[in-house]
């Protein structure tokens, strides 16, 4: 139970893991807004088969986009007050700086008016989280 | 482990270099501390159920989960806790049950301390063994409380009270000097500053794991109402409309508790104040007063707060792998 050495989790680097779980949970949040308009856009009368399958495909990557992000908020959440590796350590301002650039990326797909297009950029930002989340844990 | 709180009935008059001690201001600490703690232990309940349940069916699914449930065992042999998150087979709710206990052994340090600082106040006489007691205690709860939280903690904390600040209390019980009880209270600052940053921190973390555990319900309806009949969609909307009252209601009482912690060390500092200037002013007895009102209006709201219902009651639980959940 008692910390086993290494800079701990508190401080800089706990803020800049807690921060990457708040915007990871911002960006799953986004990627359910997506699921529910391609789930609609399934249902929809008058697409042809082609279409169809178009988006099945895209729905059908945005839920393992869904899975995978929720284990990783789920591994983030329960080791956000274990120790850092000193290789971690150094990570910390590629972590600030990923943060504020996932907050601004999730800014500019709000003003992006094609739903089509949202999509894409929101699952490229979920594939850009999970593995950021993934590179900071121990 | 918790003493009854002291009624103070009398103040004594004593001579010029003991003078009196208005125990006012530190019966507001102590009453503030104590109404925190079973306010953070109401909130974190329902975190705690929600998350339990779900993963109940996470190892139905896959006994080799079964290892991030068996409870680990310390010295003495009645210290018990859940594993480390790391040894959790990816289970959050032993984490979250650790940060539970911890929570409640670092508001059980700040009543505790509370008590201890209105016990040397008030009339009649503590002994210094009365202190030594009191201070081990402390500092147990503390030591219990570095070690649930780990990594999260200061390197340079060790204890809540340290052994300067113990013998500083226990010379101010030999002649009541106010100088004394003010420069140890002002050694002890910072340690109440870290210890209440500590509570903090937890309600920032408790706030994320509301708002994953919000996502995962919020989906789990969002699936419901597609696959649902028109005509049958409107109860799943209010649904939805009633788990974000219940979210939003559990994190702005969460912003209310951070709060409080970051109070604290302003009371603690207010202590010592109204020992340099003789007594305390009428605006910090009024402010202390206004703090108490706080929490006991927070602690009755909490008490009011709706109980958490699961994220549907006709929605069907997408299949989950074994290991993973899905919608966070």
């Amino acid at each position: 139970m008692a910390p086993d050495g290494g800079n701990g989790g508190n401080g800089l680097a706990g803020d800049e893991k807690r921060k990457l779980l708040q915007e990871a949970l911002r960006t799953q949040g986004k990627l359910i807004d997506s699921e529910l308009q391609l789930e609609l856009q399934a249902q929809g009368a008058g697409i042809d088969p082609a279409q169809k399958q178009a988006i099945e495909d895209q729905l059908s990557q945005v839920r393992e986009q869904i899975d995978r992000l929720s284990a990783t908020i789920n591994t983030l959440r329960a080791r956000i007050s274990e120790e850092w590796t000193g290789e971690a350590e150094d990570l910390i301002p590629q972590l600030k700086d990923a943060n504020e650039r996932i907050q601004d990326r999730i800014r500019e797909i709000d003003r992006t008016a094609a739903t089509a297009q949202k999509v894409s950029q929101i699952l490229e930002l979920a594939v850009s989280v999970v593995g950021l989340v993934e590179s900071v844990l121990p | 482990m918790r003493r009854p709180s002291i009624l103070l009935t009398l103040i004594l008059f004593l001579p010029w270099g003991c003078a009196s001690l208005d125990p006012q201001p530190f019966q507001s600490f102590e009453q503030g501390a104590e109404k925190l703690s079973q306010s953070l232990t109401d909130v974190e309940a329902l975190v705690v159920d929600e998350t339990k349940q779900r993963e109940l069916g996470e190892v139905t699914a896959d006994p080799a989960l079964l290892t991030g449930l068996r409870l680990e065992f310390g010295d003495p042999a009645f210290v018990w806790s859940y594993p480390a998150a790391g040894d959790g087979g990816g289970l959050l709710f032993p984490t979250l049950e650790r940060r539970r206990r911890a929570a409640q052994e670092l508001n059980a340090a700040f009543v505790d301390y509370a008590q201890l600082l209105t016990q040397l106040v008030a009339a009649g006489e503590t002994t210094q063994a009365q202190v030594d007691q009191q201070a081990g205690e402390i500092n147990s709860e503390a030591r219990s409380l570095i070690d649930r939280l780990g990594a999260d903690v200061p390197s340079d904390v060790t204890a809540f009270l340290s052994t300067a600040v113990v013998e500083g209390f226990k010379a101010f019980t030999d002649h009541r000097r106010r100088e004394v009880l003010r420069a140890t209270l002002a050694e002890q600052q910072p340690v109440v500053e870290t210890f209440a940053q500590m509570g903090q921190t937890l309600t920032e973390d408790l706030a994320n794991d509301l708002q994953a555990e919000y996502l995962t319900s919020f989906r789990q309806l969002q699936t419901s109402l597609v696959a649902a009949a028109p005509e049958a969609r409107q109860p799943i909307v209010q649904q939805v409309l009633a788990l974000n009252d219940q979210i939003g209601k559990n994190l702005d009482l969460l912003a209310q508790l951070h709060e409080t912690y970051g109070s604290l060390p302003r009371a603690h500092a207010a202590l010592g104040r109204s020992l340099e200037s003789g007594r305390p002013t009428l605006a910090e007895i009024e402010q202390f007063v206004a703090d108490a009102t706080h929490l006991v209006t927070l602690y009755e709201n909490l008490k009011q707060a709706p109980a958490p219902t699961s994220g549907t009651t006709t929605a069907t639980t997408p299949a989950t792998t074994p290991g993973t959940t899905t919608g966070g």
